[in-house]
């Protein structure tokens, strides 16, 4: 054989069908792969973990602004204030605004949505910026919840 | 005696080689560090679903103590069915509720410890 032959390029099938080469790259490759998937997992699981905790959040904020919103509807056929209002005539809205700040200071929670659809009940939408690993990264990349709460008043017999 | 010129040690040519022994590459690339990853992986779940299991008994504490049921047997019930689903002791798992006053308003808050990882909840009292 000529030496011009020996060097000559193989063809790609033959150069797949041989066992020529180093396996450093494919290791390379499956390590990148193992630690991004890694990094991947632990941003969704810190994600969800930030969405269940949310979700409790406007839970709380939801059934205490249906409360209060039952307790505003009262207010206007019965005297007295709203035991639950920071000030007397706070609407619903206020009263939310400054139950968030109270009970989640610094917590950059803000109220983006809020219907009181019927006197004692209440719709809610929360979001706060998502915290988790990658999502730091992107530009704006926020964790909402939702919640709804109805108040029902209770009979005068039972309290 | 090889041509002069050719060298066929030195760390640049073994770099750019093929040549080396594959067996240090699988154990270092192949086994090692894979299952380092995986460990730190399984690690960071772990800790995860602790987190979550805080979470759930933070929130579960917290509402019982809002409508007025929360006590001792309820605590112990719930610390008990806690251990049991992440199989660890139950002195693994902790719960404390408070009650205070803010403006008008009487918050709940449950601070749960389970493997060490903490989550707190509050609620309203009604």
């Amino acid at each position: 054989m000529t030496r011009e032959a020996a060097i000559r390029p193989r063809s790609r099938y033959a150069r797949l069908c041989s066992d020529d080469g180093s396996a450093l790259p494919l290791f390379l490759f499956g390590f990148a792969f193992l630690i991004s998937t890694a990094l991947v997992v632990a941003t969704a699981s810190g994600s969800l973990l930030q969405q269940r905790r949310l979700n409790g959040i406007a839970d709380t904020l939801a059934l205490a602004g249906a409360n209060y919103s039952l307790q505003l509807l009262s207010k206007t056929s019965q005297k007295g204030a709203a035991t639950l209002a920071p000030e007397p005539d706070a609407s619903v809205d206020e009263f939310m605004t400054k139950l968030q700040g109270n009970l989640y200071p610094n917590s950059q929670i803000t109220i983006a949505g809020l219907t009181a659809v019927d006197p004692g009940e209440v719709r809610l939408r929360i979001c706060q910026p998502n915290n988790a690993l990658f999502a730091r990264l992107a530009a704006k990349s926020e964790v909402c919840a939702n919640s709804a709460a109805k108040a029902i008043a209770t009979p005068p017999s039972v309290r | 005696m090889k041509p002069s010129g050719e060298k066929v040690s030195g760390i640049g040519s073994a770099g750019a080689s093929e040549a080396g022994n594959i067996a240090i590459e699988l154990v270092v690339l192949g086994i090692l560090l894979p299952t380092l990853l995986v460990g730190f992986a399984l690690n960071l779940l772990s800790a995860q679903r602790s987190a979550l299991a805080a979470q759930q008994l933070a929130r579960e504490a917290v509402r019982m103590s809002a409508i007025g049921m929360w006590n001792g047997k309820t605590s112990e019930l719930l610390r008990g069915a806690i251990a049991d689903d992440l199989g660890i002791d139950s002195s693994d798992v902790s719960i404390e509720v408070v009650q205070d006053q803010r403006s008008s308003l009487t918050v709940a808050t449950s601070t749960a410890r389970v493997n060490g990882r903490v989550e707190r909840a509050r609620m309203v009292v009604q």
